[in-house]
């Protein structure tokens, strides 16, 4: 069971965990860039880690209390899921879903458009809140079907490591992403990981027969099988399937294009703005 | 403008995947869980079918119907009952579990060659 709970730990809120790395190092760059503060390769690993967790001046509390708010809504969502899953003839919770997924999709890349700060903070902070709500239900559901046979210790434990192993990946993509210093790798990183998620609706929709199904393309599972660690890790950070279908590539590879194509165009657009307004004050 | 212009290309074209089919199913098979254990646990299908699986729960907790191969996952509540649609399959073994408890709830889907008589490819607990 400790295993157990720790895979579904992990299954659960790494998504979460790496959207909030992302967001994280978005921030600091933009904020970094128009405040012109220490380079992140000068700062301190304790600011590093306060910054990570708080941001500047408290910047991340919104963040934060997206993260509590999403909490306390799914197990609002874990009470109305049997309703749910039997309402629109069994297909209400998947429909919910695609929803949440498409609403947290729009909105991350509407906060890396945000010109505003506070535009950009609710932006990323209502991706985490739809982002959060399905997976700690998920998890709030097993909790409540494993706790009858009194395995308490174990899930905590598991929880636990499973906590730390996702705190830890996102810390280090979060110090990644700042070394880096460039806008396009975080945005080539987002786009794939937003793609991935889409994609991740293609298969819920041909679960409840919406979308018709087909056969996988390839089978890779002797290579990554979905199963192991790095199956999942690999699944939520660029959406890998060892047995992709059609449908399923072509939602990945077409939402990935789309995304990173809009993100570029809008960042040059950006630049042309800063650099007509120059332009336009020299005058 | 341009945000709009973008985000109706992007919304089209999800909408284009998202297009409901209605097709039916060819087989529906049920298959229960008791004490966390699927019954029947072995299914077995034709080749390139679709099957409408319906999952009944009769414990007093919740399960979670899952599979990696067959890229499925749903949560069926206590005393309640879950429908998915798996296929068409080439031929193999399909493994699946019940995620919360995956040591006694497992079960596979054996997909052959198979001809099921179509007088009879719509009834429940269909085997081939």
């Amino acid at each position: 069971m400790l295993i157990n709970s720790l895979m579904l730990f992990i299954e659960e809120t790494l998504p979460i965990f790496i959207l909030y790395a992302y967001i994280n190092a978005w921030e600091f760059t933009q904020s970094d860039r128009s405040n012109e503060k220490a380079p992140p390769g000068q700062v301190s690993s304790l600011q590093l880690t306060y910054m990570f967790i708080l941001g500047k001046n408290y910047h991340h509390l919104m963040y934060i209390s997206a993260i509590i708010l999403g909490l306390l809504f799914s197990y609002l969502l874990t009470s109305i899921r049997p309703w749910l899953g039997s309402s629109y003839t069994g297909t209400g919770y998947e429909a919910l879903l695609v929803i949440m997924t498409i609403i947290c999709v729009i909105t991350v890349v509407f906060g890396l458009h945000a010109k505003g700060m506070l535009a950009r903070k609710l932006y990323f902070s209502i991706s985490l809140f739809t982002l959060i709500l399905p997976h700690a239900s998920d998890f709030i559901v097993f909790f409540d079907s494993v706790s009858k046979s009194q395995l308490y210790s174990s899930i905590t434990i598991g929880a636990v490591l499973g906590l730390g192993i996702c705190a830890s990946i996102s810390y280090l993509l979060f110090f990644l992403f700042l070394n880096l210093k460039n806008d396009i790798v975080i945005k080539l990183a987002v786009s794939v990981f937003l793609a991935g998620q889409l994609s991740n609706v293609v298969n819920i929709l041909q679960q409840i027969d919406v979308l018709p199904s087909s056969l996988p393309l390839w089978n890779t599972n002797e290579i990554i099988a979905d199963r192991n660690e790095f199956g999942q890790f690999f699944h939520v950070l660029f959406g890998y399937d060892a047995t992709p279908t059609l449908a399923y590539l072509a939602v990945l590879i077409l939402s990935f294009l789309i995304l990173f194509a809009f993100l570029i165009k809008t960042s040059n657009s950006k630049k042309m703005q800063i650099v007509d307004s120059v332009n336009g004050d020299q005058l | 403008m341009k945000i709009k212009h973008y985000l109706k290309i992007f919304i089209t074209l999800l909408c284009g995947f998202t297009v409901s089919t209605f097709a039916s199913a060819d087989i529906v098979i049920t298959i229960e869980l008791r004490n966390h254990i699927f019954e029947p646990n072995i299914i077995k299908v034709p080749e390139n079918t679709k099957i409408k699986l319906i999952i009944k729960n009769k414990d007093t907790s919740p399960e979670e119907f899952d599979s990696f191969e067959l890229n499925r996952e749903k949560v069926i509540f206590a005393n309640s009952q879950a429908t998915l649609f798996i296929g068409p399959l080439p031929k193999g073994i399909y493994h699946f579990f019940g995620e919360f408890h995956p040591n006694s709830a497992i079960g596979k889907v054996i997909v052959g060659n198979c001809n099921p008589n179509s007088q009879n490819m719509k009834e429940d607990k269909r085997e081939c």
